[in-house]
């Protein structure tokens, strides 16, 4: 009876999960190995075509400017946007940790994660275009005309400058996230290593940094997720095809554009699927190693 | 009896009783409040105006809106007009369509989209509707699969060369009229030699970048290689057609004779403002262009290329989707249109050649005459043709070319791979 009863009141929840969640995952997953050339199933032909796509993975004539594929520039977004994220707002937080006004400070850093990524992407694009473009013209002035031109119109300064650009529309989150961590960690152990001679650097790497391992978890995770399933910054500051040449391309825009424009669900399917076996992989991968230390 | 520090609570009936009474009241005062507000203040019931979906902003549908009105003088039907780019239509249109309904009774597209969707039966069969024999030839194929017809020609602009300022270039004594290859690389030289980048490379996602590479193809290909393209019969890594790109087009872009891109229509106020001497564009740029003369605006060719050459005369192509729920008017406008008087009221606004033969073309401004396509074969825009990802393809590759020629191989390639 008590069973019945749980039922009674897990089923509404149950139903909507099942209908708004389970049933367009488990359709997702079973259009990717649908044929529509042939009506086959199952098929491995949709992900033959998408992890053969140049749009995927171009790696002809490197070394080379982008375009890389989809692939490779969602793995670019990690290598140089998480590490910069990251510590950028851990040096910040702790930097601020003590001084009087800091949090005017990280409500000004805090406003990019607030602003609609779209809105973000706008403020890109009139950054780096070539007449009017802060960026650009910064180049020019210093003497740098190579770099004075504009960046959105270049392969090779298209997919970076939307990277770097995108630093402080993130930052303010491992900002908030280290801030609040640090207050947890008591003063005490701080006055003990001063009075034990370390200084500020090792008191970082050895109290700072190893305490925050699980603010350090979730900042990661968090970021990474980010990156995988980056859309609307970069088809604001580009536009559906990745920008001149897809070079600003990533997996996201790519199962946009196979489902809106080429009119091709199932690969569109294929890319989603993708996208989350890469997400589920990084988390789990990172959940792993930094809860077994 | 209450205990010390409770809240007094009344017998549970009178509890009761009272909320259910204040539920009750506020119920009945606001549904009468919002009767009340609907019955005087709801707009009485009319007659909805056709939605009609177009490409055309600022002067472009300015030069638009006088065909309207007069399909509403002849008519009494209403008709409001809105905006939307061809790339933004694509992604909007397909999700409409396949939840069976539409945003527009009446709707401008690329052909290649109207043939598709049109396959799928969520455009109508428009046999009946247009006679065949009074549209310049081939202009309907386009939209056609098999023996139906999903789409119909309204007017059609034509893509003739350079535009440039006579004026400007008398004043500087430049060569108006380069007889072949050689003398328009040198009439670029000179143009650069004065501190002007010489050519306006105007972008928005890509296209007019490819109108320029169409028009390589069409004058050092001809009229055939284009349509071969098109059609698929020949492929872009052909070495005959590599050679026009390798020969002709990359080392005008490598010696930076091609400005950075910018937003097309930014690029026809560089020509105004003389910050760059020519700008490959459409038969519609004297009418965007803000010359106190638009007769001082001319289209220069690239000369030379081979005997039979062709001029990429892309027609508006327009489309009834099955959803409309006003069927009878939209057929109206659409035949409208279509028709001589419909296609007579665009091309007299200027920047439109008429599709149906019986328009009368000296209604058009001087500016638009006839010499702008004379001996030369029309044919259709190639990306709008074959559309879907190879369009999006075409578009965002050539934007890659434009920033890096040495890419040529990879470029040409992967267009091809694209193709459908």
């Amino acid at each position: 009876m008590k069973g019945i009863g749980r039922l009674i009141f897990l089923l509404p929840a149950l139903v909507f999960i099942g209908i708004l969640i389970a049933y367009p995952i488990i359709a997702t997953l079973v259009l990717g190995f649908v044929s529509f050339d042939d009506g086959t199933f199952p098929s491995l032909s949709n992900w033959e075509t998408v992890l053969t796509s140049r749009d995927t993975l171009n790696t002809a004539g490197l070394p080379k400017p982008p375009p890389y594929g989809t692939l490779i520039h969602n793995a670019i977004w990690i290598a140089i946007h998480l590490p910069l994220t990251l510590f950028g707002g851990l040096v910040l937080a702790v930097i601020l940790r003590d001084v009087r006004g800091s949090s005017l400070v990280k409500s000004s850093v805090f406003l990019g994660m607030v602003t609609p990524m779209i809105v973000g992407g706008f403020i890109l694009r009139f950054l780096y275009e070539g007449r009017v473009g802060l960026v650009p013209q910064f180049f020019t002035y210093i003497g740098l005309e190579e770099l004075g031109g504009n960046w959105m119109a270049q392969p090779s300064t298209l997919l970076y400058g939307l990277i770097f650009g995108s630093v402080w529309v993130w930052m303010g989150f491992s900002l908030i996230i280290y801030s609040a961590g640090l207050t947890t960690i008591p003063r005490e152990y701080f006055e003990a290593a001063r009075i034990d001679g370390a200084g500020p650097f090792r008191t970082f790497w050895k109290i700072t940094f190893p305490l925050l391992k699980p603010i350090t978890l979730v900042v990661v995770t968090m970021t990474i997720l980010w990156e995988l399933k980056l859309f609307d910054i970069v088809i604001a500051a580009t536009n559906p095809q990745g920008g001149v040449g897809g070079a600003a391309d990533v997996l996201a825009l790519q199962m946009f554009r196979y489902m809106t424009r080429g009119g091709a669900p199932e690969l569109a399917a294929v890319v989603a699927t993708l996208l989350t076996l890469l997400t589920l992989a990084a988390t789990a991968w990172l959940v792993r190693r930094l809860s077994i230390r | 009896m209450a205990e010390e520090g409770s809240i007094p609570m009344p017998p549970s009936g009178v509890w009761t009783g009272r909320n259910l009474a204040i539920i009750i009241g506020l119920l009945v005062v606001t549904n009468a409040v919002t009767g009340v507000s609907v019955f005087f203040l709801a707009p009485q019931p009319g007659v909805a105006a056709l939605v009609v979906y177009h490409p055309w902003a600022g002067s472009e549908r300015d030069l638009f809106l006088p065909v309207l009105d007069d399909f509403t003088a002849r008519t009494g039907i209403e008709v409001k007009d809105r905006t939307f780019r061809q790339e933004d239509l694509q992604t909007i249109l397909p999700s409409q369509f396949e939840n069976g309904r539409t945003p527009a009774d009446v709707i401008f597209m690329a052909s290649g989209f109207i043939r598709e969707w049109g396959t799928d039966g969520h455009a109508i069969e428009l046999s009946a509707l247009v006679d065949e024999s009074k549209y310049l030839a081939g202009t309907l194929t386009p939209v056609q699969e098999g023996d139906n017809l999903y789409g119909a020609a309204y007017t059609m602009k034509v893509k003739p060369g350079f535009w440039y300022n006579a004026s400007f270039f008398e004043e500087k004594g430049w060569n108006q009229n380069p007889a072949n290859y050689d003398e328009f690389v040198s009439l670029l030289q000179a143009i650069a030699a004065t501190g002007i980048v010489p050519i306006v490379s105007g972008d928005t996602v890509g296209w007019p970048l490819s109108d320029v590479a169409e028009h390589f193809i069409a004058t050092y290909g001809g009229a055939q290689m284009h349509k071969d393209l098109t059609s698929g019969a020949k492929a872009f890594t052909d070495a005959d057609v590599k050679a026009i790109f390798a020969d002709k087009l990359v080392p005008l872009l490598q010696a930076g004779y091609f400005d950075d891109l910018v937003e097309w229509t930014a690029g026809v106020q560089d020509l105004d403002d003389k910050n760059n001497a020519l700008y490959f564009q459409g038969s519609w740029l004297p009418t965007m262009s803000q010359t106190s003369d638009e007769s001082n605006m001319r289209a220069m060719p690239l000369p030379g290329g081979v005997a039979s050459q062709g001029i990429i005369g892309p027609v508006d192509y327009v489309f009834i989707p099955t959803y409309t729920t006003r069927m009878p008017e939209a057929q109206a406008l659409l035949t409208y249109l279509i028709s001589q008087e419909g296609q007579e009221k665009q091309i007299e606004q200027g920047g439109h050649f008429a599709t149906q033969v019986d328009a009368d073309p000296s209604v058009a401004p001087p500016t638009y005459s006839g010499d702008l396509i004379a001996g030369k074969e029309l044919l259709p825009d190639l990306d709008d043709t074959i559309g879907g990802t190879f369009q999006t393809t075409f578009w965002s590759q050539l934007q890659l070319l434009w920033a890096a020629p040495s890419q040529l191989d990879s470029v040409l390639s992967t267009i091809e791979g694209a193709r459908p």
